[in-house]
């Protein structure tokens, strides 16, 4: 009976000031949806956010370990079928070889033009991209070099000491499964013939020439005055092809000629580098599609991306997975940047809510000063007063909070559509939290009306105040 | 036992330099009926704060119920003031969000424990058993009072204190209330009346005048109710 008129007390006193106690609870609702909303944005959004930050490039590659300069592109299926497939973005095998273009070299990309396009659709090309075999896509740099643009023909050889040393070194690792382009397309005799006419020739100018100089070697767009004869580099140090370019000399019989589709703008080191049709190369080489690295887009932050390497590494002793730490730190430092701005917007709220109970319990508080005088006088001692008003406090929060929480929900589905175009899952511990949180700040913030409401003398009941 | 449940002596209420009460000496013994008379600004309130355990005197003792409450502690009053007093005001003070009933139960709430059959027989025997769900701004002023009186009476205290108890009642409504004192009189409860209406002054057996901080005039009334029965019995 004493717990129900309590409560009874607590509700009527609510109720009877409804409009007063409503501006309290909208402030509360309001800080609970935000809170709410903000949390699970936070908590959900950070694996859609990996999702759209993946499309700024891939964030790990597999590169070949030991002496092997490439790998079998089965090994890319077999470490794919591994990964989850909501994590994987998309999937990039590249053999980089050193070429020829109007005497001067070049790295060339041989690939799946279409899986490049996917995995790095923040690429500018001025024309379009290559759409089948016997198209290429030319960086910037070279483009300007060669005074080519788009519907340009050009002819790519491939080095003298490459066919060698391709013939050589990817004896162990032959693809056991042929890429879809590598079997078709009139380069094929072309490239192998001139493969075979032409693959030891020069071997012995340039064969052994200096593998083991990495160390020097400097990134970007192979220059054919720079002295390096190290492997080519991309930005990252990634070592892209280990033929000498600096000092190479075109094998004359080994070429392919391609129609420029489209110039590639990136402002990185894929200015200096022509990419072309895997099957293009194959016919170019004269071998097997093989990958010299393989670029991968994985919807993971940094620590993750790392356990996936070190299991990837475990289970394939033939590559090394290594994850581009420049962009998954970059990806945790937005996330993280994220994080730390919700949760000062969050704690901004909570403060401002405190406020607003804290403004409206004082009002009630000097409201009510005779009817806690009354209390006083009947024989209310402090420690009554309190729990009446901490009861309110707790209605209050835990009505706008229980409020709150579920419109929170829907402002982040709401956040999430129309900003990720993905739904976000009801965590229902967000809105615990949020329902507890509410109740807990709209506690703290009458802890000076309270105070306030404890001091007034019982007294002023009888002076007629 | 002291047969007084009530005595002050030599107390004195000093704000600066103004005395709301100077060196008062005042029994009130056990079923007795006293009326405290005079001007505004006489020491009146004074006088009831300190008697209804919400203030302490700056000097002098008050004797409640055979225990000196003059050092006791705000913690300390509230416990006496809870068990020994019942409060009626003048404006009523009833809380607007509870019905007659629950107003009255407040009171148990505080005392002991709520007890809804006792709270209704209270407002029963003041004529509102009908009314015990209503509202106060359901019900007339001297509903309103008579609603005061029950809850002031639910736990049996052992002094009534009454401030101006009919200053806004209508002439009957007066009467309505008055016969209710006179019968909690003739039930021998303690009464203390403050009033400035020299009829309901009059219906108690003593009735007490200050006048600046002093009591200036003891007036006894003899056709006023006498002690009750069951307290001559036991003196």
């Amino acid at each position: 009976m004493r717990r129900k008129l309590f409560w009874r007390m607590v509700i009527s006193s609510i109720l009877r000031r409804r409009s007063r106690v409503l501006v309290a609870m909208l402030a509360v609702a309001i800080g609970a949806t935000t809170l709410s909303g903000l949390a699970t944005i936070t908590i959900d959004v950070p694996r859609q956010m990996a999702r759209e930050m993946r499309a700024s490039g891939a964030n790990m590659v597999l590169l070949p370990t030991g002496t092997n300069t490439s790998f079998s592109p089965t090994v890319i299926d077999e470490v794919t079928a591994d990964i989850p497939r909501d994590q994987l973005i998309g999937v990039l095998g590249i053999d980089y070889e050193a070429v020829i273009i109007n005497e001067m070299p070049y790295v060339a990309a041989g690939t799946d033009l279409n899986a490049a396009k996917a995995t790095n659709p923040y690429w500018y090309v001025d024309g379009e991209w290559p759409s089948d075999a016997g198209q290429v896509l030319l960086g910037r740099d070279i483009a300007t070099t060669i005074d080519a643009k788009a519907g340009d023909q050009v002819t790519l050889a491939v080095l003298a000491d490459q066919s060698q040393g391709a013939a050589s070194s990817r004896s162990s690792a032959q693809p056991s499964t042929p890429d879809d382009h590598g079997g078709s397309s009139d380069h094929s005799d072309h490239g192998s013939s001139d493969h075979s006419d032409h693959g030891s020739s020069d071997h012995s100018d340039h064969g052994s020439s200096d593998h083991s100089d990495h160390g020097s070697a400097d990134s970007g767009q192979p220059n054919p005055e720079q002295e390096n004869t190290g492997p080519a580099k991309n930005d990252d140090g990634k070592v892209i092809s280990d033929q000498p370019v600096g000092n190479a000399a075109p094998n004359a019989g080994t070429q392919v000629t391609l129609t420029v589709s489209g110039i590639l703008e990136t402002g990185s080191s894929e200015d200096g580098f022509v990419y072309l049709w895997t099957k293009d190369m194959t016919s170019l080489t004269g071998t097997n599609p093989v990958v010299t690295v393989a670029e991968l887009s994985v919807s993971a932050e940094s620590n993750q991306l790392q356990e996936l390497a070190d299991q990837i590494n475990a289970g394939h002793p033939e590559i090394h997975a290594q994850p581009v730490a420049r962009l998954a730190h970059s990806d945790a430092n937005i996330l993280n940047m994220l994080r730390s701005l919700m949760v000062i917007i969050t704690v901004i709220v909570l403060a401002l809510i405190m406020i607003g109970v804290s403004t409206t319990m004082m009002a009630v508080v000097t409201e009510r000063r005779t009817e806690i005088g009354l209390r006083k006088a009947l024989g209310a001692d402090n420690r009554s007063i309190v729990t009446e008003f901490l009861g309110e406090a707790v209605v209050l929060g835990m009505v706008g909070g229980i409020g709150g929480a579920g419109a929170g929900y829907g402002l982040a589905q709401l956040i999430s559509l129309n900003v990720f175009h993905r739904t976000v899952m009801l965590h229902v511990e967000i809105l615990l939290v949020t329902v507890a949180a509410s109740v807990i700040v709209s506690t703290l913030a009458s802890f000076i009306p309270v105070h306030r409401a404890v001091e007034v003398d019982p007294a002023l009941v009888l002076r007629g105040e | 036992m002291n047969d007084a449940l009530l005595e002050l002596s030599k107390v004195s209420k000093i704000y600066g330099d103004l005395h709301a009460l100077d060196e008062v000496d005042l029994t009130v013994g056990r079923g007795e009926w006293v009326s405290i008379v005079g001007p505004s600004g006489s020491g009146k309130t004074t006088m009831m704060n300190i008697i209804g355990c919400m203030d302490h005197p700056t000097s002098g003792t008050v004797v409640l119920d055979n225990r000196d409450i003059s050092e006791f502690s705000s913690f300390d009053l509230t416990q006496v003031r809870r068990e020994t007093i019942g409060l009626i005001f003048q404006q009523f003070h009833l809380i607007p969000h509870l019905t007659a009933i629950e107003n009255v139960m407040v009171s148990q709430y505080y005392h002991s424990m709520p007890d809804e059959q006792e709270a209704r027989n209270a407002l029963e025997r003041v004529g509102l058993g009908d009314r015990a769900t209503h509202l106060p701004r359901q019900l007339s002023g001297g509903e309103q009072q008579r609603v005061c009186v029950a809850r002031a009476l639910i736990n049996s205290p052992k002094i009534v204190l009454a401030d101006e108890p009919t200053g806004n009642l209508d002439a009957n409504n007066e009467h309505i209330v008055l016969d209710i004192f006179g019968e909690l009189h003739d039930e021998g409860t303690t009464l203390i009346v403050v009033t400035h209406d020299a009829t309901v002054a009059a219906k108690a057996q003593r009735e007490i005048r200050l006048d600046h901080g002093k009591v200036v005039e003891e007036i006894i009334h003899n056709d006023a109710p006498q002690v009750s029965s069951v307290l001559k019995e036991e003196k």
